[in-house]
């Protein structure tokens, strides 16, 4: 059959015959799935339908499932059961969405996780979330807090910096400045003064007017060795609220630390008129009026050359009876080879007309003299060097706070008999400034005395 | 013309009744394969999205199920753990028993068998059944993964379709793997994975028409569900900085362990099921009761995360939220849940349960190394159980590249991919040499059904055109030669009377295989040199068509359908058009066959 070929007329007749049929068939195949068509369509777009319906029911579910468990796991938390919370916030967590909730869940479980110390745990929650955020502030204080704890100097640093530079909700100036007041404690924490003195003084410098915030710098630089620093802030606390008692009790405070007893006489006795807190007790009242008395009586007993001559003399006379008589009460007691070289000392510098007050007053070298001998006895007679005679109450503590605080004074050497050697006695430059007096040390070194 | 015709007219009426009886056939033979290839890729569109909506609305039936029968915070000692797991159990059990038997096991061997047995048939019934169960048993705590029952799912709805759109029985067969990809695509909301495990598992070939559907339908799944889930990863982990290479070893480790506990994993399963389907068919019945209440047991007493899929759980282990002996105990109970759910009959897939073992194994590994080794175990314990959950898949499954891509696109995070390669490679090669049967192929097996198994293929060495040919010792003449000029050169070549036939060079670097027959038919015209054409070319008076054009790398099988025209086929070189590597004849095929 190959190569055949029908006739015309035969092939037009096939032709006409199977047209109709093929033509015919076509049309029911394309209508037919036309129809498969749109009933898929129509399947597709129905099943849509319900399954849209069934999603967004569950989710609506899911929603009110996680708002249950946040709200269980917030209140789980401020009643302090952190492992409730923790169990709370997962399932919350577990049905929350993404969005604003979920993150809030997330910061509370890692806080939960912190709480009930899941370190390990709550770290990997927060590197997670600062992942997904790294310039979240709240975030990076989260983690510059577990590293604290951790004692991890430098990512607690690190993260605390970037807690600062970090974006906040809500009032982000105000949480930028607690973050760095934190940060600031820590530096102190670390022994990180000068830091932490910068850390301060830009909080300060970015702060409004603001008493309390002035007073938590000012307690800050304090504890940090800052006192006169410290001062100047209580000073300024005290100025924008002058009838607030506590900047005035704690700048008086500062200033008689400082040793400025004038202005801590003034600063103490304002604070004594204004009207105290209604928590302050008792005690503190008292502590503040004997204060202020201190920085009364220490002004009269101040032997410095800074002030007349008549002034000096008399002060000197007034304070070498008090420690003579320190000094006999305490050879009652404890007669030592120092003491009694004291005493000899004592015994040679009033002979005659030495102690008169008109000698003193033309005799500057023996205003010096008498004013070491007064320093050396209240120094002597105190623990440590002289654990026996007890501590120095009154008018001797007070000498003993000013001989402690001294600067050398150009005496010429005291002129002791040379029956009377005390080898083992430390020379009064030692005594004034070396290791003996740990206060004059802590206080000189930050304000450069 | 009409003389001719009318003497022609008798034989018209049977001719014309033949072709008039032909012409619907031929016509429709001709019309259904167009249609069908029309058909074909807008089905697939269709199919993926209804699939993608059935495996939304079925992972949402699971959520609400797991809500209202676990309740919304599952914690130890919860009596309902123990009691909702066993009521469920009577009632899968019953239901399975009685109205839906083709619903047991997890869908892809079911899926298998339908596209190598039924021609791709899965009834309504079957999918209607899968997708309940499944949910009940899944939300009630069955330690059963809802991927698998997914792919069955989808491959149900592609076979509903198909049948109803009425297209041919292949187009049948090849339509199930369309819709069970769509169906995997959509549960794991990732397509490439979905797409290889079909290929890989399922069909076992990479023809382009298959792909090209696949790929369709399970591109259309996932953008229906991922309308409604989003486009988020489903775990997400830092990115990983393999700082130092030696922690690659950690990950070999992780791999070596992994195929380990994949061993553990398929011989609990290949011991367990068939014991339990030994049982009578009334113990069959109460066994989906006694899983649910001993899975319920382990839960009540301090672990709930292993009963269910375990998403929530994964997603702990991977943020280091589990302590070292916790991820080891979530491990091993894990296998024993999921052996006890699924060896019990009760529906449900493995694959969740395998990411989960896997990805609490990977947890362990990397908790302890990093405490073994804190200097070059940088990783986080996430990336750990990351690639935990593709040595599981790897080793367990025998899916090696589908294990990588799934773990690529579970996470989003393409900086793991060395560890995961690596790991899956170490465990899959550790896994297959230790247990060389898959588990799938075990539980075909098991089920007295004889399923080609996809790895066996892919160890098969393909004989191609290269390991049969030999050298061409036929004559060879030239087309362009005259026809007296060959006569005369065959006769006087001694050698071509033996030869099976006789190579003509025909011009375009065409060639001709002639038998003797028909070369002594055509010269037997050309008696002498000066007969009218014998001058003529050689190649004038030969049929038209020629060889086929087959080089040596084609596979050995494609030759025999031309045996049936040329009585030897000659291999052509790809370098140069026109030359020969050598002949091949049927014989040859045969022999090489045979010899393997």
């Amino acid at each position: 059959m190959r190569g055949h070929t029908f006739p015309r007329q035969v092939r037009t007749e096939v032709m006409q015959q199977t047209l109709p049929y093929a033509a015919t068939s076509r049309r029911g195949l394309i209508l037919h799935d036309s129809l498969a068509f749109l009933a898929l369509l129509g399947a597709s777009v129905a099943l849509f339908g319900v399954t849209l319906f069934l999603f967004n029911s569950f989710q609506a579910h899911r929603a009110d499932l996680a708002q249950r468990w946040s709200a269980r796991g917030r209140m789980e938390l401020s009643r302090n059961q952190p492992e409730q919370a923790v169990s709370a916030l997962r399932t919350a967590l577990s049905y929350g969405s993404e969005g604003t909730d979920e993150r809030a869940n997330q910061l509370l479980l890692a806080q939960a996780l912190d709480a009930a110390g899941h370190t390990d745990e709550a770290t990997n929650y927060f590197l997670n979330l600062h992942d997904a955020t790294p310039g979240d502030g709240s975030i990076n204080l989260q983690l510059a807090r577990l590293a604290r704890r951790k004692d991890d100097e430098a990512e607690a640093d690190n993260y605390y910096r970037a807690a600062i530079y970090g974006s906040w909700e809500g009032d982000a100036v105000i949480r930028r400045r607690q973050t760095r007041l934190e940060l600031a404690d820590y530096l102190i924490q670390q022994h990180q003064l000068a830091e932490a003195r910068n850390e301060l003084f830009t909080v300060a410098g970015n702060a409004p007017a603001d008493v309390q915030l002035d007073l938590d710098i000012a307690r800050k630089l304090e504890t940090a060795g800052f006192v006169q620093d410290a001062l100047t802030f209580y000073q300024k606390a005290a100025t924008a609220d002058p009838h607030a008692r506590l900047p005035l009790e704690l700048a008086g405070t500062a200033a008689y630390n400082l040793g400025d007893y004038a202005e801590a006489e003034r600063l103490l006795n304002h604070a004594l008129v204004e009207r105290p807190a209604p928590n302050h007790t008792a005690e503190q009242q008292q502590h503040l009026e004997a204060l202020a008395e201190n920085a009364r009586r220490i002004q009269q007993l101040n032997l410095t050359r800074d002030q007349p001559a008549v002034e000096r003399a008399d002060h000197i006379l007034n304070a070498s009876k008090i420690a003579q008589a320190r000094l006999q009460s305490c050879l009652k007691t404890n007669p030592s080879s120092t003491l009694t070289s004291l005493n000899a000392r004592w015994t040679a510098a009033t002979a005659g007309t030495a102690g008169d007050r008109r000698t003193l007053l033309e005799n500057a070298a023996a205003q010096d003299t008498w004013t070491n001998l007064v320093y050396t006895t209240e120094q002597d007679t105190a623990p440590p060097l002289n654990p026996v005679c007890g501590q120095p109450t009154g008018d001797d503590a007070l000498l003993l706070r000013l001989a402690d605080a001294a600067q050398p004074v150009s005496a010429p050497a005291p002129q002791v008999p040379a029956a009377i050697p005390d080898a083992n006695r430390p020379s009064l430059v030692r005594r004034i400034f070396g290791a003996g007096s740990k206060t004059a040390t802590k206080e000189q070194t930050p304000n450069g005395k | 013309m009409a003389s001719s015709s009318a003497s022609s007219i008798p034989a018209e009426p049977i001719q014309k009744q033949t072709i008039a009886g032909a012409a619907p056939a031929a016509q429709s033979e001709v019309t259904a394969p167009a249609r069908e290839e029309r058909l074909f890729l807008l089905l697939s569109i269709f199919i993926g999205i209804i699939s993608g909506l059935l495996v939304v609305s079925f992972r949402m039936a699971i959520e609400w199920l797991t809500v209202l029968l676990q309740g919304s915070a599952p914690a130890p000692h919860q009596a309902r753990l123990i009691v909702v797991p066993t009521l469920v159990g009577v009632a899968v059990g019953i239901l399975t028993r009685y109205f839906f038997p083709a619903v047991r096991g997890s869908g892809v061997n079911q899926t298998k068998a339908a596209l190598y047995i039924h021609n791709g048939y899965i009834s309504i019934r079957t999918m209607t059944g899968k997708f309940l169960l499944s949910a009940l048993g899944i939300g009630a705590g069955f330690s059963l993964g809802p991927e698998d029952p997914s792919l069955q799912i989808g491959a149900g709805v592609a076979s509903y379709i198909s049948r109803k759109v009425g297209l041919s029985r292949e187009r049948l067969r090849i339509f199930a793997p369309v819709g069970a990809a769509a169906g995997l695509a959509a549960a794991f909301n990732a397509p490439i994975s979905a797409i290889l495990f079909v290929i890989e598992e399922v069909i076992g070939q990479w023809t382009a028409g298959v792909l090209g559907s696949v790929v369709l339908a399970a591109v259309s799944a996932v953008v229906v569900a991922r309308w409604f889930w989003g486009a988020e990863p489903m775990f997400r982990i830092p990115a990983v900085t393999l700082r130092d290479p030696r922690e690659l070893l950690a990950y070999a480790i992780l791999g070596v362990v992994g195929g380990a506990f994949s061993l553990l994993f398929s011989k609990s399963l290949g011991y367990l099921r068939p014991l339990l389907r030994s049982q009578p068919a009334w113990s069959q019945m109460l066994q989906p009761a006694a899983a649910g209440f001993l899975v319920g047991c382990i839960g009540y007493f301090g672990l709930p995360q292993i009963m269910g899929a375990g998403y929530g759980a994964m997603d702990q282990a991977m943020h280091a939220q589990f302590a070292f002996k916790v991820l080891i105990l979530l491990a091993l109970f894990k296998i024993i849940a999921t052996t006890l759910s699924f060896s019990s009959g009760s529906p449900g897939g493995v694959f969740a349960p395998t990411l989960f073992v896997g990805a609490m194994l990977g947890a362990a590994v990397g908790s302890f190394e990093r405490l073994i080794f804190p200097h070059f175990v940088t990783g986080s314990i996430g990336s750990y159980a990351l690639v935990g959950m593709g040595v599981l898949f790897a080793a367990f499954l025998r899916a090696p590249l589908t294990s990588v891509f799934m773990v690529l696109e579970v996470s989003g995070n393409y900086s793991i991919i060395l560890p995961v390669i690596l790991a899956n490679t170490i465990a899959y090669l550790f896994a297959r040499s230790l247990e060389p049967i898959p588990i799938f192929e075990l539980f075909t097996h098991q089920d007295g059904l004889y399923l080609p198994s996809m790895e066996e293929q892919r160890e098969e060495s393909t004989l191609h055109f290269e390991d049969a040919l030999l050298p061409i010792t036929s004559p060879i003449l030239q087309g362009n030669q005259s026809i007296w000029s060959a006569k005369t050169a065959l006769q006087q070549d001694e050698a071509a009377a033996g030869a099976a036939a006789i190579l003509i060079q025909c011009p375009d670097a065409q060639w001709y295989a002639a038998r003797h027959s028909e070369l002594a038919e055509l010269f037997a015209m050309f008696e002498k040199q000066d007969d009218p054409g014998a001058s003529d070319t050689l190649e004038s008076i030969l049929p038209p068509e020629r060889t086929p054009l087959i080089f040596p790398d084609q596979p050995l099988s494609a030759a025999l359908p031309y045996f049936r025209r040329w009585p030897i086929v000659p291999i052509s070189n790809r370098a140069t058009r026109g030359a020969l590597e050598g002949v091949l004849s049927l014989e040859d095929v045969l022999k090489r066959y045979q010899r393997q």
